[in-house]
């Protein structure tokens, strides 16, 4: 470990999991482009708000000496664009102005320009990735690989697609038959995780002793049961299967799909299982960012 | 105008653990944290075996990792080439702590100075992230840190980099002082015979 | 790697620093760094550092009335402007938690309870004078850390009484050593490391055990290209500074010793002139010496042929500036049946390189003799002392008598010769072998009265607790110190008293001895200290403003005669032939052989700690639990076997003790040896030292080294298994 700890991997997950949730919202509005997910729109924007805050209220609480001396948070952009934590909270405030505004506008049903969506979109992006390059700036063998900003920021999102299903269909049931199209993008974006993953841990080990250190201490050391239980199993395989199997099954049900039949029943159990393969997801995303906090292990200086 | 160095000579050194607890001293600081730490590793197979002992601390990088990633820019390097740290900015966020390569930040709890049974002496660590400033207060009215002034074995010079006529400079010389991890970047000022 | 790093954090118990720190001392939290500044209205006190029993001068800063800072004294000889980790500890004493604050009587239910210093004085003295009169003075012992204070305060109160049992702490850390110096050399030289070309060091480490003029004189060795050679089970922490490490069996060093002696005289390498001349029956040690030959202690030592014959070649060739060091406690100080034989060859293998009283030899420098005023009244004549040390036909005979048998005492309880103790700035319960035995020995007690700081086991068994002030609230007795350049030092005191009811050592005795009429015996402190200074013609005030001064060097180089029964160097004693052993020096084994599959407990200094009292001052403590240091070292081959890897917790037991602790598997010891720092294991109730780690005298036996009566403290075998294997 080194001085962050389990806050600062909530603090990321979070960030991650709302510029996922806002993605999914922007991804209805221009990729399915269907009017039935009005409500999974309004639902994944108006819950990535109260989440990037809770977010940021923990990365308050964490820097403990800001945290009694409140005004000090007033130098915290005296570093751009050098340090990572001022661009990125920069970015994170900004997007936060953003999400509460779009939020309002949702609410209201008013018109959304679309600058607005152009500019969310960006800043989602930009902080998604910038959880992952917030610690791979960091002097830790184990975090500086470039693949790990871009698996922080497929995870955000893949976390934040299911968080926005979830909220979405806590709202509205029947919107689960619509959300196929996004199901494919989550199942793709679930898959290059596992990519990303492995990719990212073979890397590591191989370049530098300290790193393979911590990729033994995930893969067979103390954080092995969190690796192989925690985020391959209940985060990767499980929804990865489920999705899977899933697409296979709508796929021999099409086509056409007739707007107006109820091909599938949005029952119970459906619903039950949406939010267990949904929530495996985001719990496999908390658990890659305790994974990676706690991985870490300082540079070897006495080499 | 200087630019302050260091050399440790870990030849000399016994690990005796002097210079963290004069430092502990000088700064005031709780028995649970040190701005100086002590690495150790042994080589070889009995009976042909090498201890080496490395105290490490901050290093005073000329291009400090934990400045560069400072949000608040509370950590900066001063006009003598001392990276220090203006406690009225530090939040608190220790990035400085998780980007220094050699693990030299230390966040100060307050908490649990007040849990002791000594009598309190006043004292408000706030959280902020700190560091050994290569006693700053003492080496402005020319005297040498605490850490060289307790130094049994003469392990440690302090001088100034800039001039060559320096005691420092010219052990670094001498003995072929080398930073440690220079490939890192950063550019350290502390100097290492090993 | 990290591991110490990563669990830096881990000991939340320990608490603050005290106020060190006061307001202006630094200004770690106090904002803009531009407000930063020195120490202001602060006051420099000179004191004598309180951290071990060298006693190293020092500068303490006072601001505020608080402790800020210390500093090395640059004109002490011992502390030489530096000073070691122990001193920025100890240094906050005054004001640990667990301080006494008013004298404690014992009372039936076997509890402390606070009396008045009138009550503690009148009881003690009716009690002990009631002692006397019916067991006689030699019933009444004291125990104490021999300096001046002591000296004048205690010994010569029990000296008044007429008694002469006066032990040091000695007997658990050098009573071997001295014993068998003292018959060989009739004392104990300091070998001159800085300027000698080769050094032997045996069991001793000055980066372990610190006094920091030691450590800087072989830095300068080292600067200056001599060839520095460690003899011990253990690479220690001086290791980066030596040339080669003889990874000895424990308890041969002597066999060693023997051999290089014979190397030396069968290669003719040796100060022929100087042995004939100087040396009390050359001839029988000569002889003697033809069986040890370094194939036969090869055999006994672990070490090979070659490396014997090379450090006894290095040492002959370079003779006189080649010497064997003469060691502390290390190896030889109290620790193995053959430790007196082991400290004679010492003395003697450096005669035999002629390096008596040269330059970059063995040398023998005296210190200002420090006087009383004439006015006192002087002892009349002693009992004879308990332990026999130094009487012709006793046991222990041959024991040095400035230190004593102390390790007897419960034998000497159990058999009615001791009724009475006094003890003070030592913990002899503790300290000695087999806690149970000494804890039952000073139970047995009618009176014993100890004066410390806070409680300690020894405390806890006595009858009356008194409590002194500690160390930077008094001011003690001008003290002298020997050396190329002799010293005159004093501490004095920093700080006003912390609690108001503590008192100094040499007012609690004076005011003792005016309650039983011995007022006659003592003066004042300052009385002292005046007198002391006039009759060295030197400024009682200048040493208050400065807390040394140095002398004029008496020393005089090339070897003066010895202080021994012949007035030369004894190759062969009398005294050991006439007290039932060999007139030469001669091959003894260790008492205990250690059986196949077991370990020899051996035990050292941590250059943090010193004797058992520091675990309990919490920044050492700290740095024991942050770095692990309260691990037992053990071969890395041997550990294998075992199936225990480095950190894992492990059971250390034999018929005495079963105790836990951690395992640090390594490849810098012995395969025989399993090594304990001698500091941890309190079993007193304080508050930073409870679940401190082991104590290597609940391993070893209440036993005694035939020569010298010392505790034999590494004659124990133990076996070291995985815990819940």
């Amino acid at each position: 470990m080194t001085m962050w700890g389990m806050l600062i991997a909530i603090y990321l997950f979070l960030a991650g999991i709302s510029a996922g949730s806002y993605i999914t919202g922007i991804l209805c509005d221009w990729y399915v482009k269907d009017e039935r997910l009005i409500k999974l729109r309004k639902a994944a924007i108006w819950l990535a708000t109260p989440v990037l805050g809770l977010g940021l209220g923990i990365l308050i609480f964490d820097a403990e000496a800001g945290l009694f001396n409140p005004w000090r948070m007033a130098f915290l952009f005296n570093n751009l664009p050098f340090s990572m934590m001022s661009t990125g909270t920069l970015i994170i405030t900004l997007f936060f102005f953003l999400l509460v505004w779009h939020g309002w506008l949702e609410f209201k049903n008013k018109f959304v320009p679309n600058w607005v969506k152009v500019t969310g979109l960006v800043l989602a992006l930009g902080t998604a990735a910038y959880t992952g390059l917030l610690i791979g700036l960091a002097q830790v063998p184990f975090w500086n690989t470039p693949m790990l900003p871009i698996l922080f920021s497929v995870s955000g999102v893949s976390a934040g697609i299911a968080a926005a299903f979830i909220a979405g269909v806590m709202w509205d049931k029947s919107i689960i038959e619509f959300i196929i199209p996004l199901k494919k993008v989550h199942l793709g974006l679930l898959v290059f995780e596992a990519f990303l993953l492995f990719s990212l841990l073979y890397v590591a080990a191989s370049r530098d002793v300290t790193a393979a250190q911590s990729v033994s201490m995930i893969l067979t050391g103390e954080l092995a049961l969190w690796f192989w239980g925690g985020l391959v199993f209940i985060g990767l395989v499980i929804p990865i299967t489920s999705e899977s199997i899933e697409l296979i099954k709508h796929k021999q049900v099409e086509p056409p799909l007739d707007l107006n039949l109820q091909h599938f029943s949005a029952g119970k159990g459906e619903v039950m299982k949406l939010y267990f393969v949904e929530g495996a997801t985001i719990f496999g995303g908390f658990c890659l960012r305790l994974i990676i906090i706690s991985a870490a292990i300082p540079i070897n200086v006495m080499l | 105008m200087a630019r302050y160095g260091m050399l440790i000579d870990t030849i000399k050194c016994v690990n005796c653990y002097a210079c963290s607890l004069a430092c502990q001293t000088q700064n005031g600081l709780p028995d649970d944290e040190n701005f100086i730490y002590f690495l150790e590793k042994e080589e070889g197979t009995f009976p042909n075996v090498k201890r080496d002992f490395l105290p490490v601390q901050c290093q005073h990088c000329d291009e400090p990792a934990c400045e560069e990633v400072c949000p608040t820019g509370a950590t900066y390097k001063d006009e003598d080439g001392i990276v220090v740290l203006d406690n009225s900015k530090c939040i608190g966020c220790k990035y400085c702590g998780v980007a220094c390569p050699y693990s030299a930040r230390v966040q100060l709890h307050d908490s649990m100075y007040k849990k002791g049974t000594y009598e309190d002496a006043g004292r408000e660590y706030n959280y902020t992230v700190e560091k050994c400033r290569f006693c700053k207060e003492l080496v402005d009215n020319g005297e040498q840190p605490a850490c060289v002034t307790t130094c049994i074995s003469n392990a440690r010079i302090f001088g100034d980099l800039d001039d060559p006529e320096s005691e420092l400079s010219k052990a670094i010389v001498e003995k072929k002082a080398k930073p440690l991890r220079a490939d890192l970047g950063t550019k350290p000022k502390i100097y290492y015979v090993r | 790697m990290l591991k110490s790093k990563m669990t830096r954090r881990t000991f939340l118990k320990a608490s603050a620093i005290t106020g060190v720190v006061a307001a202006s001392a630094s200004y770690v939290g106090r904002g803009n760094i531009s407000d930063a500044s020195s120490i202001q209205d602060a006051e420099k006190i000179p004191n004598l550092c309180n951290g071990c029993s060298s006693r190293c001068g020092m500068t303490v800063t006072v601001s505020d009335g608080r402790v800020v800072r210390v500093d090395g004294n640059p004109l002490h000889s011992r502390s030489r402007g530096t000073l070691c980790g122990r001193a920025h500890g100890a240094a906050l004493l005054a004001y640990h938690p667990d301080r006494l604050t008013e004298p404690l009587k014992k009372n039936e239910n076997g509890e402390f309870e606070p009396i008045s210093w009138e009550q503690a004085y009148k009881e003690i003295g009716e009690k002990l004078q009631t002692i006397i009169n019916e067991h006689g003075p030699d019933s009444f012992a004291y125990f104490q850390n021999p300096k001046r204070v002591q000296r004048l305060y205690g010994d010569r109160f029990v000296e008044a009484l007429g008694s002469a049992n006066i032990f040091s702490h000695n007997a658990s850390c050098n009573l071997s050593r001295d014993t068998g110096f003292k018959h060989v050399l009739g004392g104990v030289p300091s070998g001159d490391v800085a300027n000698a070309k080769v050094t032997l060091f045996i069991g001793r480490s000055y980066g372990d055990g610190i006094r920091p003029s030691q450590l800087q004189n072989l830095v300068t060795a080292k600067d200056n290209g001599s060839k520095i050679y460690i003899v011990d089970p253990r690479l220690n922490s001086t290791s980066n500074l030596a040339d080669e490490w003889l990874p000895i069996k424990p308890g041969t060093d002597l066999a060693l010793l023997l051999a290089i002696a014979n190397v030396l005289i069968e290669e003719n390498l040796y100060d022929k002139e100087f042995c004939e001349e100087h040396g009390n029956r050359f001839e029988d040690f000569e002889r003697e010496m033809k069986q040890y030959t370094p194939e036969w202690a090869s055999d006994k030592t672990d070490l090979s042929v070659d490396v014997i014959k090379q450090v006894a070649r290095d040492l002959g060739e370079n003779r006189p500036k080649a010497i064997v060091e003469q060691s502390w406690k290390g190896a030889f100080g109290c620790n193995y049946e053959n430790s007196t034989e082991t400290a004679r060859m010492v003395g003697l293998v450096n005669a035999l390189l002629g390096n008596i009283n040269v330059d970059g030899g063995m040398l023998f420098t005296s210190g200002p003799s420090l006087e009383s005023p004439d006015n006192l009244k002087e002892p009349g004549e002693l009992k004879p002392r308990v332990d026999g040390a130094g009487i012709k036909g006793e046991k222990w005979y041959l024991a040095d008598t400035a230190k004593g048998v102390g390790n007897a005492v419960p034998d000497f309880v159990k058999e009615g010769k001791l009724k009475a103790a006094f003890c003070q700035h030592h913990n002899p319960v503790r300290n000695h072998p087999d806690y149970e035995v000494m804890k039952e020995g000073y139970e047995g007690l009618d009176l014993l009265v100890v004066v410390d700081i806070w409680m300690s086991e020894t405390a806890e068994v006595a009858d009356y607790v008194l409590p002194e002030s500690s160390w930077l609230e008094r001011t003690e007795a001008v003290e002298g110190l020997g050396g190329k350049t002799p010293t005159v030092n004093l501490r004095v005191q920093a700080i006003d008293k912390i609690h108001p009811k503590t008192k100094n050592f040499s007012e609690i005795m004076s005011e003792l001895a005016d309650e039983m009429g011995l007022s006659d015996y003592f003066t004042d402190l300052e009385t002292e200290n005046r007198t002391a200074c006039e009759k060295l013609g030197i400024s009682y005030d200048e040493l208050l403003e400065q807390g040394t001064i140095q002398l004029e060097s008496t020393w005089e180089p090339g070897y003066q005669g010895s202080n021994t029964e012949s007035g030369k160097v004894e190759f062969a004693c009398q005294a050991f032939e006439d007290a039932g052993f060999t007139a030469v020096p001669k091959w003894v084994e260790p008492k205990v052989t250690i059986p196949e599959g077991e370990f020899r407990l051996i035990h050292g200094k941590q250059n943090i700690h010193s004797h058992t009292y520091s675990t309990n001052i919490p920044k050492l403590a700290q740095i024991s639990k942050e770095y692990n240091l309260d691990s037992v070292w053990i071969n890395k081959k041997r550990a294998d076997e075992l199936g225990i890897k480095d950190g894992d917790p492990v059971i250390i037991e034999n018929e005495m003790h079963t105790g836990k602790t951690t395992a640090k598997v390594t490849e810098a010891i012995h395969p025989e040896a399993a090594f304990y720092p001698s500091h941890y294991g309190s079993r007193a109730s304080l508050t930073y030292n409870d679940d401190n780690g082991l104590s290597i005298n609940d391993y070893t036996p209440h036993q005694y080294e035939a020569m010298s009566g010392a505790p034999n403290m590494m004659e124990t075998s133990v076996q070291i298994k995985k815990d819940g294997a």
